[in-house]
């Protein structure tokens, strides 16, 4: 079982990115769940075809944990991917991070994480220890990081790297840096630029998603590419990375970028 | 912190800021106190209250509710079960009710001021009381006391006879001598024909939270609390005593301030207290010529030796004094009654 956790910058492309990695990953026979760790509750959109999932939290707050059961927050979406949302409380109230770890503990109690796959997709930056312990007590065991060539996006992704980087330390703790994905916004020297961050921080570019229409598209259809345009060059990049995740095994631990490195480099890149 | 675990180096005034703003709220005659928190976290502290209350027999239980937080109040915030538990706490239909906060609630950035804001039949004070924001039992105690002064601000006044406002300010609620302490108060201030109008927080209903803005001089518990006394919506130059006089010397001195303070001539009444401390020293003559020994720090009690005619010298039986130190003559006849019985 490969346990994979998505992280990046809020608005990045880890919502979609992870659907359409599922999604290939489903279609090539594999066992898959996704897990939404966001309270905004939308990862698995695509997967549902728009249909919302009721939410862990949601239902917990409603019954109590114990009133909970599997079927009632997992779902099958598309290709066999089952799917979960761990939802979270209104923006400005209460503890989301907190909420992560409860909806952990429940889908492990309810031994829902079995799967050939296991894909979470988690919330922004990692703005507390909630939203580090997918990678702290071990589940997300391969951590991708999700950036474009923004500076502000590479800044969360080094961010999350200091935390892989902190919590490898501790002698339980198993989580490894996998890699980084580009998810293009078509700036000039983009790929360059992520290729060159991700050297420096001791990992590798696993893939660049270039930046194309049809995922907008795909996305007001609420399909995931692969779905909607299977035959698409965009779903070929996504295919490809199923692969890629499946194949891989060059975990690290990362070395992450003083601020002044990190500036220094996006400065390279960039046409003045 | 001392690393001798005896209980006598383990002192009530000691610990969380929680405890420090639960002996100010619980001491309010008709309040009702909410802890904003997990049950247990109330469960802790309450014990701890109830145990100092069983020192006195007759002591009024006061009413605390728990609005028990768990993880889903955590995850989602707790304002709602704040809310509810406010409910509740009006139904003993009490005079005031106190929401002390407490870590968690403090950590999840729950808007208590927010919640209490909303209209209720019945006055709120929210007492910011988080153990793990640095502050201890002293911050606690004065954190509740000032939200209590500022509650006072919004209370009418009632109705009293003439005659200045003496206000009692931050006595320890969890002393054993508290009452004592404030009797003997009672006993000095009678000298100038005055009384204590209001004990800020002791066995005090909330009605009367709303002399604090008129009092005359307010005698401050301990020095410390100036800070704090300075903030309080009472009119400019109310004069402060900070600090119960310890000491011969200082019980006099206490009469003079007050009096000064007040316009008031004391000079009978410090004559009066003067011959009263005599006769109490002659109670204890037996003491005179005995050789003991002192803490360095507590001057007054040297003084007080001295008068007694007693040699202090660190070879001399050490004999005990207390902390917090004795208020008043009244407060030196026990201590003395203590050293008799050693002697």
């Amino acid at each position: 079982m490969k346990q994979i956790a998505l992280y990046g910058k809020g608005g990045i492309g880890k919502s979609t990115t992870s659907a359409n990695l599922s999604a290939a990953l489903g279609e090539g026979g594999r066992s898959v769940l996704q897990v939404g760790c966001d309270p905004k509750h939308d990862s698995t959109r695509m997967l549902m075809h728009g249909e919302p999932l009721p939410t862990v939290l949601d239902l917990v707050r409603e019954r109590g944990a114990a009133n909970v059961a599997l079927e009632d927050v997992v779902r099958t979406g598309y290709a066999g991917v089952r799917c979960v949302e761990a939802g979270g409380p209104e923006p400005g109230i209460g503890c989301a991070g907190r909420g992560i770890i409860a909806t952990f503990q429940l889908l492990e109690e309810r031994g829902a994480l079995e799967a050939d796959v296991i894909v979470y997709d988690v919330l922004g930056d990692v703005v507390c220890g909630g939203f580090a312990m997918p990678m702290r007590e071990g589940y997300a065991e391969e951590v991708y990081l999700v950036s474009s060539g923004e500076l502000m996006s590479l800044y969360a992704a080094n961010n999350i790297a200091k935390a892989i980087a902190r919590l490898a330390e501790r002698p339980r703790c198993r989580c490894r840096l996998a890699g980084v994905i580009l998810n293009a916004k078509g700036m000039e020297r983009e790929e360059e630029l992520v290729r060159a961050f991700a050297d420096a921080i001791g990992s590798r570019l696993v893939a660049a998603i270039p930046r194309d229409r049809v995922v907008q598209l795909a996305e007001l259809h609420r399909r995931t590419v692969i779905e909607y345009a299977p035959d698409s060059a965009q779903a070929g990049v996504y295919r490809r990375l199923a692969n890629d995740v499946l194949e891989n095994t060059d975990l690290s631990i990362p070395r992450p970028l003083t601020q002044d490195e990190l500036e220094s480099l996006a400065l390279e890149y960039t046409t003045l | 912190m001392s690393l001798n675990p005896s209980l006598s180096n383990t002192p009530r005034s000691d610990g969380c800021t929680l405890a420090g703003a639960l002996s100010v709220a619980s001491a309010v005659a008709d309040g009702v106190t909410i802890v904003h928190g997990p049950s247990g976290c109330s469960h802790h502290h309450v014990s701890l209250l109830l145990t100092a209350l069983l020192d006195r027999p007759g002591a009024r239980l006061p009413v605390l509710l728990s609005d028990d937080l768990g993880e889903t109040e955590v995850i989602f915030g707790g304002e709602d079960a704040l809310d509810e538990a406010l409910d509740e706490a009006a139904t003993h239909s009490p005079g005031s009710i106190a929401v002390l906060s407490t870590c968690v609630a403090e950590a999840i950035g729950d808007d208590c001021a927010a919640v209490a804001e909303r209209v209720r039949s019945v006055p709120v004070v929210v007492v910011p009381a988080g153990g793990f924001l640095g502050g201890g039992f002293y911050e606690g105690e004065r954190a509740a006391l000032g939200a209590y002064a500022a509650l006072s601000a919004r209370l009418p006044a009632p109705d009293l006879d003439e005659g200045p406002v003496v206000a009692l300010v931050g006595e320890k609620n969890l002393e054993y001598e508290a009452d004592s302490h404030a009797a003997e108060l009672g006993r000095l201030l009678g000298r100038l024909d005055l009384e204590i109008g209001l004990r800020f927080v002791r066995e005090t209903p909330t009605a009367l939270f709303g002399l604090l803005p008129k009092a005359d001089l307010l005698v401050l518990r301990e020095p410390g609390l100036g800070t704090l006394a300075d903030r309080f919506p009472v009119r400019p130059r109310t004069p402060h005593i900070r600090g119960f006089p310890v000491g011969l010397t200082a019980t006099l001195a206490f009469l003079l301030n007050a009096g000064r303070a007040l316009g008031l001539d004391a000079t009978a009444a410090c004559e009066a207290e003067a011959a009263h401390q005599d006769a109490v020293l002659a109670r204890f003559g037996g003491l005179s010529g005995s050789r003991i020994s002192l803490p360095a720090a507590s001057r007054w009690a040297v003084e007080v030796a001295d008068a007694l005619g007693m040699t202090v010298h660190p070879s001399g039986l050490p004999v005990p004094v207390p902390d917090p130190a004795p208020v008043g003559t009244a407060g030196i006849a026990r201590l003395l009654a203590r050293w008799g019985r050693l002697l």
